[in-house]
């Protein structure tokens, strides 16, 4: 790009120099002249569609459409003049009347490409008769609504959905004034491979597609008052940059950080999108304290942090103290309880979904054993595989943009999706999917690996992987509780993996039985059999359960004894996000439970807990995640304030060991992320 | 031949492509051939999605291998190896023969890897296009040939840059393609012989429409539209005129009968609002409702937009919306104006050549037939009488004073002939005339006229009024303080002066000669019209209670001020009464006589002395009148002559017959030069022969002089009836009232019969020049409407209430 040669024009008279290649609009808008658009998106193919852009080039009766023409040496642009603004009016007029912009009914008034447009050529009324025409409404999604009625037809849900999103589900059906958007086969959004990231809604400019979830919204006033504020969504772990726009406390919208550059393309998926938008129940704003007659009533923190100072006191000294916290807790609040109830009261935490993480920090074990210093690979390389095999993983439900990245490959590259497990993955990407019920995942996997190892070949670097050796050797005997269709399926599942060139195995939780590393261990060493990828990684994605489950694994708080639960004494501090639940393992073991929780627990959870104790979201106070693939490490910055009375955990959590008599925990913000960070092992300078 | 040699060959032959701006083929092929690459494609748009249009079709069914050889050639110059032939899938005989074709050359060696050992590789295969007419546009061609969804995209880049996968490309049209090979084979030269300076060779038309002859022609460019449609196809079925060719498919324009001289080649085509494009010609004759034809390509063309761009999917929409409604006769004041403007926004603002071109017909037909436009509009009318919302039949939509035709021809049927003939007076008060002289137009609209013949409208008409009695008329009484004032008791002015009168006015007639009835009685020879019938109905008129004054000429008897202060509103029906003159030599001889001075003598009772041979010189009514006359009074011979074909006199068919047939000669392309006299009085016509040139406005070709020597006619006596004038009983300049150059009444803009500010009145002749009986008659009818209305404006009453009409209970 750098060394193209430079042209001259002249745009409204002003004389600039542009890059050969770029067009009229670009050179424009570097220059400060704007020119309306509305098909145009800076992050989308070029599209020339709407016509809006139009300008006049050398004086020449026909106008151009300036998104598209390249700029030519000597070219004299005008940008605005009575002809060119008559026919953007003419054109904005016809869009108007084609169908049924009723501003005052729309969702998007206020915050519409169209509508501002409108307002900006001056449209006070339209003198192109209306067409009246009835369009249907697809609002079978539980997101998202296509209103064709209020569709300019400029197709930047078809492109984004193509070139952002990767899977191609919009496009154009019937022809001229019969066109509309249509999702795969003409399927309404339910039906069709839709998956809801939104990427088409964050795109349209008017309130063709809108979200369900904030429709109202609008009443709250226009755009320009909403406040903007870039996050990195913690929810499952892919640390994804979104774009909340906010007005007041309220949250308006959830937009991906759209950028051609990243291998995601800056898109969303559902959950990063709507679910923070989701209601999710009432928030607890003051501390309840169980009374003697049994009832939970609110209380002063003081009073509660009493209680629970007394609770987990009496705890210690009678049956000892668990902590759990759940998957979604931010990195510092994991490391706090795990120094209060390990350090301060001589218990155990863990995180709920701990029991899951547990063989897979075994298989690591066995890994670095013999290959010292690997890790996983970062998700980022699913953009450039050419074989993506899931390994008892369901991404759409735990992880949609491993999914979506998953769809966008088999579309855009012509990959091979291939899946192994409970579940056939992406049914309509798959490429072969080998059904192997969960307890035979071990010896399917060995099988695989041991299919793997015939083809790759070369004996020298086999003898050094004396540990793959011995895992396949002890295979012989077990073979027989695979079926021959298995066998056979799984010999062309590892043929295909090892003739890929650069593939990669996603494994999901299904793949951590509680107490047998083998099959993780499995796929490990399957993946180290196609070599590493940059920065010692294997060939593998594990997919977590929860969005900071890869912290709590650097932090070591897994599992609890079950012995200590099952005394059925003791004390339980519990932080729970706003998503988690405790596992059923765990409940009720204590004579004392207090619980930290956003919302207002549930019925069930309520009969057992002594004390509860407010929590801010995850939007309301500071908090480190690590992503799902332990790479990268995300800071949230708080951009909401927690209701009045709900204060940040970390400083009850430091007032309770006070009260504890536990002192060595860190006082202030900074030296408590310090701490957690060198607790994960990770530098400061970690990306 | 290396590729810069075919290059300049097909340069030099000024071969140019078929696409809607005639590119020159040889320069697309020099820009491709100069791009880098080392893919190119070469395609062949056999995608003929014009209406009417199967040039391609009978050259890819006739000569595949000459296309073939075409795209092989032009491979080799730009240096492809693959080619593709986007054939339309409704052409299944074509793609089998293409098939067969590719096969043979395959097996020739022609195609293939090594083509005659020359070490040149090229192969090609047929894509089939699923009819779409965006399609035929490059860009959605080679979209859809990538198999996506054939919506064209932006240029440039230009194929010849980035086409078909982003690789050079060149797209060429079946017909330049084919020309190729001989071209090649032949030179240049022997091409570019052909054509004109900036047209070359030939071009194939595919013709349609009202024509004797539809089919393909093959001519050279250059050649005049007006002899592909009269010497080629053998002009216009059933004797009609022609009216308008449709050049270039939906999206070329309309060329009219004016310009039946434009000459065949790109430049020329295009100023005229059209296309050469593939050479579609839809060839309309005068039944033909422009607006109807705009409307239908709009539709079409609204149909086959891709939607990609704004304004042409819904420019086209909004446009067609606005054309049925104006089809529908609910056309609004303005909408002429707003299809030119979203046309001309539509035209500079589309992506691609469809949309860009999808207006043409709208601009093309505005640019030629705007007043059928605002006849639709501003009087509810189709001209030619197809938008068929606005009519209760045909033949009454035709009829001026719309006659309820289907109501009268029933109760006839059914015997009912007093019934009938009341229908017939309801809106017009000279049945028994129309009966007799009427030219019928309704018949050429009769649908039965379709089947077989058309019902014969005026006859039965005639039989009604012969054979019922006629209905009473009772006297109306004066119920309006208004007085009018008419000039001229002919067909215009007594019929307005019957409506005043059944309004409640005061009519007062003044005429000239001693009895009324205008050209009626003073023109129309006794023997086409007997004068009891008129007398009659003329009668009917008076009994109503309108006041009549003969031998009372205003300006001569009546000044014309006093007449202005003794009636609140005038009515100038005075008619066209003075013969126009030859202006040659000797016209002011004895026996040289107007045709209206010698017809109104002889209806006087006073013919004029004839002699034996008697000339008559024109082609119209009065010049068969007068001629038949003529030899009524004891002419021994009686010649007219004529200055073109007897196809192009205005004369109604039965009366040139009847004069035929009654011993008339008539000599055809003969003009008279100058009388000469013996003694003061005339003795022969020096005539001259003529020959047909160019065609003129009205679509007919122009007389020329063919040879430079005279030939005389030996004549007693000669009749001029060339076109009559009138004679205006005001001095000029009087109330500002506007007369145009031909001497004849212009009525102020926003009227149709209203002259002056200070109500006066004007209709019939005097303002359209000779005219038929029914038109004066309807003209005396709005004007009664006009007058009326003023009056009510004037007093703030409210409109008059039309009568409810009888109605005739008919049983199915």
């Amino acid at each position: 790009m750098e060394d193209r040669p430079m042209v001259r024009l002249t745009i409204d008279g002003q004389k600039i120099e542009a890059m050969q290649g770029t067009t009229i609009l670009e050179a424009a808008t570097e220059n400060g002249i704007r020119i309306p658009t509305l098909c145009h998106h800076p992050d989308l193919s070029n599209w020339g569609g709407c016509r809006i852009c139009v300008v006049e080039v050398d004086g020449s009766p026909r106008l151009v459409a300036s998104c598209v023409m390249p700029v030519r040496d000597g070219m004299e642009v005008v940008t605005r003049n009575e002809r060119i603004l008559e026919s953007r009016r003419t054109i904005l007029e016809f869009l108007l009347a084609e169908r049924n912009h009723y501003c005052m009914f729309c969702a998007q008034s206020g915050d519409c490409e169209l509508q501002s447009l409108a307002y900006e050529l001056g449209i006070d009324h339209i003198r192109v008769p209306l067409s009246f025409r009835m369009h249907p409404v697809d609002a079978s999604n539980p997101h998202m609504v296509l209103d064709h009625n209020r569709c300019i037809l400029c197709g930047r849900c078809v492109r984004a959905c193509k070139e952002l999103a990767g899977k191609s589900m919009l496009n154009y059906q019937n022809r001229g004034a019969h066109s509309l958007i249509c999702k795969d086969l003409n399927d309404s959004t339910e039906d069709s491979d839709c998956d809801s990231c939104g990427v088409c809604l964050q795109l349209c400019p008017t309130g063709a597609i809108y979200s369900r979830l904030r429709p109202h919204q609008s009443v709250l006033g226009k755009k320009g008052s909403l406040r903007v504020v870039e996050t990195k969504c913690p929810i499952c772990g892919l640390l994804c940059s979104t774009r909340w726009s906010l007005k007041g406390q309220i949250p308006v919208r959830i937009d991906g950080a759209v950028s051609t550059e990243r291998p995601d393309s800056g898109q969303l998926c559902w959950k990063g999108r709507f679910k923070p938008l989701e209601d999710q129940g009432e928030r607890l704003i003051e501390p309840l304290v169980r009374q003697q007659d049994g009832a939970l009533r609110p209380t002063t923190w003081e009073d509660a942090l009493e209680r629970v100072a007394e609770g987990l006191s009496t705890a210690k000294s009678k049956g000892g103290v668990m902590g759990l916290a759940s998957g979604g807790c931010s990195s510092e609040e994991i490391y706090l309880l795990k120094e209060l109830v390990e350090e301060g009261l001589g218990g155990c935490a863990a995180v709920t979904e701990g029991e899951v993480l547990v063989p897979l920090l075994e298989a690591w074990r066995e890994m670095d054993r013999t290959f010292l210093g690997l890790k996983e690979s970062s998700f980022d390389r699913l953009a450039e595989a050419d074989l993506i095999l899931f390994a008892e993983a369901d991404p759409q439900v735990t992880h949609p943009l491993v999914a979506a990245l998953a769809k966008g490959a088999v579309l855009e590259r012509k990959a091979a999706v291939t899946s192994l497990g409970s579940t056939r993955v992406l049914p309509s990407y798959n490429g072969l999917h080998v059904s192997v019920p969960q307890q035979a995942l071990a010896v399917a996997t060995r099988a695989l690996l041991g299919s793997a190892l015939g083809r790759v070949g070369g004996v020298d670097p086999l003898r050094r992987w004396r540990r793959i050796l011995s895992v396949v050797e002890a295979f012989q005997e077990e073979s027989k509780e695979l079926d021959r269709a298995t066998t056979s399926a799984l010999e062309i599942l590892a043929k295909g993996f090892v003739e890929a060139r650069s593939p990669i195995i996603v494994a999901g939780e299904g793949m951590m039985a509680p107490g047998d590393p083998s099959p993780i261990l499995n796929i490990m060493f399957l993946a180290l059999l196609k070599g590493l990828v940059p920065s010692n990684a294997l060939r593998l994605l594990v997919l977590k359960p929860a969005g900071n489950s890869a912290a709590a694994l650097r932090l070591g708080c897994l599992v609890v004894p079950r012995d200590l639960c099952a005394r059925g004494e003791g004390g339980c501090l519990i932080l729970l996000d706003g998503q988690g639940r405790i596992p059923l393992g765990y409940r009720p073991p204590a004579q004392f439970t207090a619980v930290f929780c956003p919302f207002l627990p549930s019925r069930e959870l309520m009969d057992s807990v002594d004390v509860f104790l407010p929590r801010p979201l995850w939007t309301e106070q500071r908090g480190t995640y690590l992503s799902v693939d332990g790479n990268e490490l995300g800071r949230v910055v708080p951009f909401k304030t927690p209701p009045r009375g709900v204060l940040r955990t970390w400083e009850i959590l430091v007032a309770l060991a006070g009260r504890l008599g536990v002192r060595h925990l860190p006082e202030d913000e900074g030296t408590l992320m310090a701490r957690t960070l060198a607790a994960m092992n990770l530098g400061t300078g970690c990306s | 031949m290396s590729p810069e040699q075919i290059i300049r060959e097909v340069k030099e032959s000024g071969l140019r492509g078929r696409g809607g701006a005639g590119f020159p083929i040889g320069m697309k092929w020099e820009f491709a051939a100069r791009s880098k690459g080392s893919v190119k494609y070469v395609l062949c748009n056999a995608d003929e999605g014009d209406p009417g249009a199967f040039m391609d079709r009978s050259v890819l069914e006739a000569d595949p291998h000459a296309v073939l050889e075409g795209m092989i050639i032009a491979a080799k110059a730009i240096g492809a190896h693959q080619g593709y032939i986007y054939c339309r899938v409704e052409y299944p005989l074509a793609v089998r023969r293409l098939n067969l074709a590719i096969e043979q050359a395959r097996n020739y060696g022609l195609l293939g890897k090594d083509i005659l050992g020359s070490g040149f590789d090229f192969d090609l295969e047929i894509y089939q296009g699923a009819g779409a007419f965006v399609c035929g546009e490059e860009t959605a061609l080679m979209t859809s040939i990538e198999g996506k969804r054939g919506m064209p995209r932006p240029r440039p880049p230009f194929p010849a840059v980035e086409g078909l996968w982003r690789s050079p490309t060149v797209l060429n049209n079946v017909e330049p393609l084919a020309s190729v090979p001989q071209i090649i084979l032949k030179g240049a030269k022997w091409y570019n012989k052909l054509g004109t300076l900036r047209s070359k060779g030939t071009k194939i038309f595919a013709l349609t429409g009202d024509i004797v002859n539809v089919g393909l022609v093959e001519v050279p460019m250059g050649i005049s539209l007006g002899s592909i449609i009269y010497d080629i196809t053998g002009g216009i079925r059933k004797g009609r005129r022609f009216k308008a060719a449709q050049l270039g498919g939906p999206s070329g324009g309309c060329i009219p009968a004016q310009h039946l001289n434009a000459s065949v080649e790109y430049e020329s085509i295009t100023q005229l609002g059209a296309i050469m494009g593939s050479g579609g010609m839809i060839v309309m004759d005068e039944d033909k409702c422009m607006v109807d034809v705009a409307r239908f390509l709009m539709e079409f063309c609204q149909d086959e937009s891709c939607g990609k761009c704004t304004p042409c999917r819904v420019g086209t929409q909004k446009m067609l919306e606005v054309l049925t409604r104006i089809c529908q006769g609910k056309g609004k004041e303005g909408d002429i104006e707003t299809l030119e403007r979203w046309a001309a926004i539509i035209q500079n603002t589309a992506l691609c050549g469809l949309g860009q071109t999808a207006s043409n017909p709208v601009l093309s037909t505005l640019r030629y037939f705007r007043q059928e436009y605002q006849a639709h509009i501003h009087e509810n009318r189709c001209p030619v009488v197809v938008c068929s919302a606005m009519f209760k039949a045909p033949c009454v939509h035709t009829c001026p004073v719309e006659m309820d035709i289907p109501t009268y021809v029933t109760l006839a049927r059914l015997g009912r002939f007093e019934e009938a003939y009341r229908v017939l007076v309801q809106t017009n008060p000279f049945p028994s005339v129309c009966g007799r002289v009427c030219d019928h137009k309704c018949e050429l609209k009769c649908r039965r006229g379709t089947l077989d013949e058309p019902a014969h409208i005026k006859y039965i008409k005639r039989y009604i009024t012969d054979h019922a009695p006629r209905p009473r008329v009772e006297p109306v009484r004066v119920t309006r303080k208004e007085r009018i004032g008419i000039v001229g008791a002919g067909p215009s002015g007594l019929s307005a002066a019957r409506e005043l009168a059944l309004r409640g006015y005061a009519v007062t007639v003044f005429e000239e000669l001693p009895e009324p009835g205008g050209m009626l009685l003073w023109g129309i020879p006794e023997y086409r019209l007997p004068r009891d019938v008129l007398r009659a109905e003329i009668q009917s008129i008076l009994d109503l209670g309108v006041e009549l004054h003969c031998n009372r000429r205003v300006g001569r008897d009546i000044s014309w001020e006093s007449l202005k202060k003794d009636y609140d509103a005038i009515y100038l029906a005075v008619g066209a009464h003075k013969s126009i003159r030859l202006g040659v030599e000797g016209e002011e001889l004895e026996g040289v006589w107007g045709a209206v001075e010698f017809l109104r003598k002889v209806n006087l009772g006073q013919p004029p002395a004839l002699g034996r041979t008697v000339a008559v010189i024109g082609g119209g009514n009065s010049a068969i009148d007068a001629a038949r006359s003529a030899l009524r009074l004891g002419a021994e011979k009686v010649l007219i002559l004529y200055r073109r074909l007897r196809v192009d006199m205005p004369a109604q068919e039965e009366e040139i017959r009847a004069a035929e047939e009654e011993g008339v000669e008539i000599l055809y392309l003969v003009v008279p030069v100058r009388f000469l006299g013996r003694d003061g009085k005339l003795g022969e016509i020096v005539c001259r022969r003529m020959g047909l040139g160019e065609f003129d406005s009205s679509g007919r070709r122009r007389p020329i002089p063919v040879a430079e020597e005279e030939f005389a006619v030996q004549a007693d006596s000669a009749i001029v009836a060339i076109g009559q004038m009138p004679v205006l009983p005001f001095p000029p300049g009087s109330d500002e009232i506007h007369v145009t150059r031909a001497g004849l009444i212009q009525p102020l803009e926003a009227s149709r019969t209203r002259a002056s500010r200070t109500m006066v009145f004007a209709g019939g002749d005097v303002v359209t020049g000779p005219d038929t009986v029914i038109r004066a008659i309807a003209a005396g009818k709005l004007a009664a409407m006009e007058i009326d209305s003023a009056i009510r404006t004037r007093n703030s009453e409210t409109p008059f209430v039309q009568r409810e009409p009888e109605r005739f209970e008919i049983p199915m």
